[in-house]
């Protein structure tokens, strides 16, 4: 039987894996918005930029 | 003549707009800027909202819904506010081509309201006259009309109804007075006959657009709207996106243009002269002006604000007052939003068992995202003061003072505005540099941009200036946080300035050219209005808290912790915590940026919250956050600013960050490029590519050179001068 501390590093390295994944997920976006050619959907803005996107 | 309240649209009573699939009534709100269009937008659609872009361009789309007296759901549509229909700008494109039900993912409106200011009649008939002629269903909003009265300017909604073919209702949006008859006048308008147009041109000019006119009803537009695109394409240089294609159309009117020329007439100004000379008669017929000789209240305000020398005094001083409130009304707020994380980490930390899952929430969740979301008072606190600047006519007169300066230095009027929206984020403000025409100039607007001082630094400043600057008076009224505040944004703004002076005489050489701009009266602003676009920027803040900055606290949370070292038996907590950082992926990384920043005054946990600020410049608070939530062995103790305070450099055992370390630090993050965003959509507005690559390193090279050759001659010059 896995024990509690066990317990609490398998959540932890779950949560980790999934805010790396978002942090990636944010930064394979940012390149893509740069690559995209002015006029397209404007993506890459900050979450707060207030362009509606 | 007194201006009487309701239009024929009250007394007609013909049968309500058909709605189509999904029983929705599909309106679009079009008028100039500055008639109060929003206003009434919010007015009629409350806080249901959508805001977006259309697809394919930058210019912000936003949609509401009300329900109308018998409970059908009305879609309203706030088109960008334009003079004209001239196309020539992307909002004025958008705006035609939503109009004509040309514009892509957009619903055709069923009833367009064309917003009238009472004030400026002759003007706003322009576009009114225009959009009338698109053969849609109609409606006008004759708006502010208690200010036209108070200006002396009686308008009679009856003959100005029968002058122009459609309702129109008399409304003050701000007290939402006629929104009711306005509703009715909606619901009923597609029962109406549609307007057309109220003027005739000349027999050969009619004769010469005439083939225009055919060429596009074959490409499916109603006569009327035929009529109206082809004499406004008379003055246009190119015909659109919307218009690529009707086949034949450049042809037919480059021929009409020759044959109107041959005629003695300039095609150019053709439909304005023609247009303004019928709207002239109209405003003649239906307005009554009772001169009092009196100036107005804007006219005395404006005798000061937009004085020489009292002017810009006057700006900086309300930016003082600003940003000395965003520091004394805060503070309360402040310390109870840290009183409220330290309790949360307390009980987090009584409930779960020592272990790495409560060091990861307790250190790295709510000492990362908490040492950001403190500063949320301070957030809202700026976004309220820049709505009332707004909503109460201010900011155009700041645009106005301003522009002495932006030519001065080789910029165009028009880059005053993408600057200002580099208030609040560099990124939109980059984009709306679309709006300049000259590519030199855009390019040094582009350049310069992302040196006014944004939101996202205000937690860096903040937590500095309240854990290092005193709240000492200053002259009697000010104190110095708050000045040290507005000193930042200050460096930054002039900085943007004198670099752009730099960009025009060398790499852009070009000529400056005047802002045209309209001054609107001042305004009460409206309570709704302010809680709607403060509520929006603050919620922005805590999603930006609880997506990016959550994920980086929890990665920086990691690195900070893993791989894990075993302290020798007898270690005090903290020193075994310290050694613990030290050795840490973060640590260790530190440790390599470390010989990179000392100079600056910088320690490698500093380096750390600057590199990972990268992603996002408030990065560098819950990096902290993070660093001093592992890095001390104390679960309560105390908020991130008192911890930076007590810091001591291990080496010397002196305290680590002095006063002189934070502003060199603060005047590091003024000129740093530290968003990843920015250069993103730097790299597509400049070209995409290599080009737009080369630009943005460029650009990226030069403030992060300005950032750390600023940041070292504050921390040098300043210590030979005797601070510490």
């Amino acid at each position: 039987m896995m024990d509690a501390q066990m317990m609490q590093t398998l959540v932890v390295g779950l949560i980790v894996l999934a805010a790396l994944a978002y942090v990636g997920r944010r930064a394979w976006r940012t390149v893509a918005a740069a690559r995209t050619p002015q006029g397209g959907d404007a993506g890459g803005c900050g979450s707060d930029c207030g362009c509606g996107h | 003549m007194d201006v009487v309240e309701a239009a024929p649209a009250a007394t007609h009573a013909p049968s309500p707009a058909p709605a189509r699939g999904g029983g929705v009534l599909h309106v679009a709100l079009a008028g100039n800027p500055n008639t109060g269009k929003s206003t009434l937008f919010n007015a009629l659609t409350g806080m249901r909202q959508r805001v977006g872009n259309y697809s394919g361009v930058t210019v912000e789309r936003v949609e509401g819904r009300y329900r109308d007296a018998e409970g059908r759901p009305v879609s309203v549509l706030d088109l960008p506010g334009t003079y004209s229909l001239s196309a020539s700008s992307p909002d004025e494109e958008i705006a035609l081509s939503v109009l004509l039900g040309r514009a892509a993912g957009v619903d055709a409106p069923d009833v367009v309201v064309i917003v009238v200011d009472a004030q400026n009649l002759e003007r706003n008939l322009f576009l009114a006259s225009q959009v009338l002629e698109l053969g849609i269903p109609a409606v006008i909003a004759l708006n502010q009309v208690d200010a036209a009265r108070a200006a002396g300017i009686g308008i009679d909604p009856v003959e100005l109804t029968l002058e122009l073919g459609a309702p129109v209702v008399a409304t003050v949006a701000t007290r939402g007075e006629g929104l009711d008859l306005l509703k009715q006048a909606v619901n009923r308008a597609a029962a109406l006959p549609p307007a057309t147009r109220q003027f005739e041109l000349p027999a050969e000019v009619a004769e010469a657009l005439a083939p225009v006119e055919e060429c596009l009803a074959r490409g499916g537009f109603n006569p009327s709207a035929a009529a109206m695109e082809a004499l406004r394409l008379l003055a246009v240089t190119q015909i659109g996106p919307h218009l690529a294609q009707v086949p034949g159309l450049a042809a037919a009117v480059e021929t009409a243009r020759a044959r109107v020329e041959a005629a003695g007439l300039t095609p150019r100004s053709l439909e304005a002269e023609a247009r303004y000379g019928w709207i002239s008669e109209v405003v003649e017929r239906t307005t009554e002006r009772t001169h009092t000789g009196r100036k107005t209240l804007t006219d005395r305000v404006d005798a000061v604000a937009l004085h020489r020398v009292w002017g810009p005094v006057i700006f900086v001083l309300l930016m003082a007052l600003v940003f000395q409130s965003i520091f004394t009304w805060a503070e309360p707020l402040i310390g109870w939003v840290e009183g409220l994380f330290n309790l949360l980490g307390g009980s987090v930390g009584a409930a779960l068992p020592a272990g790495d899952l409560r060091s990861l929430l307790v250190d790295g969740v709510i000492a990362g995202v908490g040492s950001v979301l403190v500063f949320l008072p301070q957030i809202f606190i700026l976004f309220l003061f820049i709505g009332i600047l707004e909503d109460s006519g201010y900011m155009a007169r700041a645009a106005f003072i301003m522009d002495r300066f932006m030519r001065s230095v080789g910029l165009h009027g028009r880059s005053f505005i993408p600057l200002l929206s580099g208030y609040a984020c560099a990124v939109p403000g980059v984009m709306s540099t679309r709006v300049i025409e000259n590519p030199k100039d855009r390019l040094a607007t582009i350049m310069v941009l992302p040196l006014m001082s944004c939101s996202a630094r205000i937690p860096v400043y903040t937590l500095l200036i309240g854990a290092f600057i005193p709240p000492v008076a200053v002259a009697g009224i000010f104190n110095l946080q708050g000045v040290t505040l507005l000193v930042m944004y200050l460096l930054g703004t002039l900085t943007a300035l004198a670099m752009a002076a730099v960009f025009k005489k060398t790499l852009l050489k070009g000529r400056a050219r005047p802002l045209i701009m309209e001054l609107p009266p001042y305004r009460l602003p409206s309570v709704r209005s302010l809680a709607l676009s403060v509520g929006h920027r603050s919620s922005m803040f805590l999603r930006k808290a609880g997506t990016v900055i959550l994920s980086l606290s929890i990665v920086l949370w990691a690195l900070a912790t893993y791989p894990k070292t075993h302290a020798a038996p007898g270690t005090p907590p903290q020193v075994a915590q310290e050694q613990q950082l030290a050795h840490s992926a973060l640590g260790r990384m530190g440790h390599v940026i470390e010989p990179a920043v000392r100079p600056l005054g910088y320690d490698w946990k500093i380096g750390v919250g600057i590199v990972s600020s990268l992603a996002a410049r408030e990065v560098f608070v819950s990096t902290m956050g993070t660093i001093y939530g592992v890095g001390s062995a104390d679960e309560t103790s105390g908020a991130l600013r008192e911890k930076l305070q007590r810091e001591r450099d291990p080496r010397t055992g002196l305290i680590a960050y002095t006063p002189l370390v934070a502003v060199g630090l603060m005047v590091f993050y003024v000129y740093a490029m530290m968003c990843m965003s920015t250069v993103a959509v730097v790299v597509r507005e400049t070209g995409g590519g290599r080009t737009g690559a080369k630009w943005a390193a460029f650009q990226f090279a030069y403030m992060l050179a300005l950032a750390y050759g600023a940041a070292f001659l504050v921390y040098h010059g300043g210590k030979l001068l005797g601070f510490r």
